[in-house]
């Protein structure tokens, strides 16, 4: 079968297997509902029948598991085709969005507002002050990726390997302002900072999701659409180039574009590792490296795995939950080896 | 656990049941709430209040009394997870204002679960409105009374004790609380924290309060030129392993401090300051005021 067959059959496989996901979702949970009650709140919410469900669980699917899995949903499928587009940009397996400082400049963002919010935003409206954490977040994800670019961009254009080198850099800064925030936090924030790296989909509200939704799904549906020219990106630079593709325009607009996805994502749902590295991995062991089935695909994949995660995030444990961060590296890192461990020689 | 917990479980659904609608209100009745608690000090108010029976499920802080260790757990409060709780059937959550988060709590709401949050101060003053909130809303006006006179009384005797101290000798004993992290330099609890706090009830006086607020990790020299005259560390039934002489051992500049010298290092319950102060503080209090100032008639004799 050739390579484009089984990309045809993966996608069509993926897209069967996403609205299963996440009719799951909605069913999983610590409360038990039955199936049938579901599909009755879910009619009824769309004007289709009248329900006589209980007030509770009409509660639990509209408030808490509907925009829980909308914004599992989204956040992985974003999470997936960024890590997807910064591997290709590149051309380094091993690049996820935390290589251009996305994640760490996030993380110190968050760690300011859970450590010094107080003052900071001290005389705020309310409204600014219990979206703190998520505000600073992104600001600090698109500013440490703007520094970074900055520092790898010339005149002569943008140089792969010094942005490489500079995200480092930015890693280990944004780092040692963690572990200053750590040394001045006190208890509380101390265990807030902890859970936040973490992640979780638990604070997922209405209002959330349709943030998220208008950011995000715009900035997916743009990605997807640069497959060919990360096709010809593999081949190299000056190939690139010489196929008439402006290098130096794609290499900003991937960037940004990956900065506003992740920074987006960190902040309403904390630090989610792993499924931008991972995802697009599994996607090219399984069809090879083309990203126009690549990029969507990963958005899919993202998608459920991200949500299988969250379901196990919220039930192993019940009544309490298991940070999602947690179970996706717990699952997916084993898997990830195995599949390494298959394959090393057709890698190599 | 499962076990152990489903007879518990089967005689509130019981309950609940034959008390009928009456359940679902809040307020309606005191007698028959299914009540989530989150904060170890609320945990162990309610329990000493005589409502342990009506409680489902306590959050990660909780361990005492020792029959919560066989309930449901919630998991950190301030990550409270909606729909586990709603999953237990409660008619009440009480925590203190730290729980969290928002959107949980607002769910809950919605649901129909009442939420109660009490203010959460390190003073004695926060521990009487504790006590005086949760006896009203179980309805158990009578027995919260009771049990705040009774902490009210071993904190006077306490504050006594420190007062007659001081009048004989025109100063307070210099008390730290040390933390051991795995045999680094040791960790010293300042102002702002519920170990200083009990410091404070127990009529003692916490030097590192006036240089930093939180737990501090201190340098030997700093240790030093605090001198305490007593050092408290979390040991006993939190940390049994953990006797005076092992912490001396680990950590040898506490030799060095007048503590040291003299023997005075003391082991309390850790658990007890975890989620701020609560029922059993008075008794702590007492009790650790006896160590600090009993025997101590004559400072340059220097007590066994």
């Amino acid at each position: 079968m050739s390579r484009n067959h089984q990309g045809a059959l993966l996608l069509t496989a993926l897209a069967i297997l996403l609205p299963v996901v996440v009719i799951v979702s909605i069913g999983v949970g610590a409360v038990p509902i039955p199936a049938g009650d579901i599909l009755t709140i879910l009619f009824d919410r769309l004007g289709l029948s009248d329900s006589t469900i209980s007030n509770q669980s009409a509660l639990i699917i509209e408030s808490i598991r509907l925009p829980r899995t909308l914004l599992g949903l989204i956040v992985g499928g974003s999470l997936a085709v960024a890590g997807a587009s910064m591997q290709g940009l590149f051309r380094n397996p091993l690049a996820d969005p935390s290589i251009v400082g996305v994640s760490s400049g996030a993380a110190l963002g968050a760690g300011i507002a859970i450590v010094l919010g107080g003052l900071l935003f001290a005389g705020a409206p309310s409204l600014v002050q219990s979206y703190s954490v998520s505000i600073l977040a992104f600001v600090g994800g698109v500013l440490s990726t703007w520094l970074v670019y900055k520092v790898g961009t010339t005149s002569n254009g943008t140089s792969v390997a010094t942005m490489l080198l500079a995200g480092v850099a930015i890693n280990a800064l944004a780092g040692a302002g963690m572990g200053m925030l750590n040394y001045v936090a006190d208890d509380t924030m101390l265990r807030n900072l902890t859970f936040w790296q973490m992640g979780s989909l638990g604070g997922a509200t209405w209002d959330l999701v349709i943030i998220c939704a208008t950011l995000l799904i715009p900035v997916v549906l743009v990605l997807g659409r640069y497959g060919l020219v990360l096709n010809a990106l593999l081949l190299g630079e000056s190939e690139a180039r010489h196929l008439g593709i402006d290098v130096q325009k794609v290499k900003l607009t991937l960037i940004f574009l990956t900065a506003l996805a992740v920074g987006v994502s960190v902040s309403v749902s904390g630090f989610i590792g792993f499924v931008g590295l991972v995802v697009p991995h599994l996607i090219r062991l399984a069809v090879g490296p083309d990203h126009r089935i690549l990029l969507p695909a990963s958005a899919m994949l993202g998608g459920i795995l991200l949500l299988v995660a969250d379901m196990m995030s919220r039930t192993i444990v019940a009544p309490a939950e298991l940070p999602i961060g947690i179970v996706t590296a717990l699952m997916g890192a084993p898997f990830f080896l195995s599949l390494l461990w298959q394959q090393r020689k057709r890698i190599v | 656990m499962k076990k152990t917990f489903k007879p518990l479980l089967a005689t509130l659904v019981a309950v609940s049941a034959a008390m009928g609608a009456n359940t679902a209100m809040a307020h309606g009745s005191h007698d028959n709430q299914r009540i989530v608690s989150a904060g170890n000090g609320v945990t162990e108010i309610i329990y000493a209040l005589g409502a342990g029976d009506q409680v489902i499920a306590v959050d990660q802080t909780s361990t005492w009394p020792m029959e919560v260790n066989q309930l449901p757990r919630l998991g950190y409060h301030k990550q409270l997870s909606a729909e586990g709780i709603l999953a237990l059937e409660p008619t009440l959550l009480i925590g203190t204002e730290d729980m969290g988060p928002t959107s949980t709590l607002t769910q809950l709401k919605s649901a129909g679960v009442a939420v109660e949050a009490l203010p959460l101060e390190h003073t004695a003053d926060s521990i009487e409105q504790q006590i005086k909130s949760l006896a009203g809303i179980l309805g158990k006006e009578e027995q919260g009374e009771a049990l705040w006179d009774d902490i009210e009384d071993s904190l006077d005797e306490a504050q006594a004790m420190a007062a007659a101290y001081q009048q004989q000798h025109e100063k307070n004993v210099p008390v730290l609380f040390v933390l051991t992290m795995g045999g680094r330099s040791p960790t010293i609890a300042g102002s702002g924290t519920a170990a200083n706090a009990i410091i404070g009830l127990a009529g003692g006086y916490n030097p590192a309060a006036e240089q930093f607020k939180g737990y501090k990790a201190l340098s030997n020299e700093a240790m030093l030129l605090l001198a305490p005259e007593v050092i408290i560390f979390p040991g006993s039934t939190s940390n049994p392993d953990m006797t005076p002489a092992k912490l001396l051992e680990q950590m040898p500049i506490l030799k060095q401090t007048p503590a040291g010298q003299n023997g005075r290092v003391v082991a309390i319950d850790g658990n007890m300051l975890l989620g701020g102060l609560g029922p059993r503080t008075g008794d702590v209090a007492l009790s650790l005021a006896k160590s600090f100032y009993s025997d101590q008639g004559n400072p340059s004799s220097n007590e066994s």
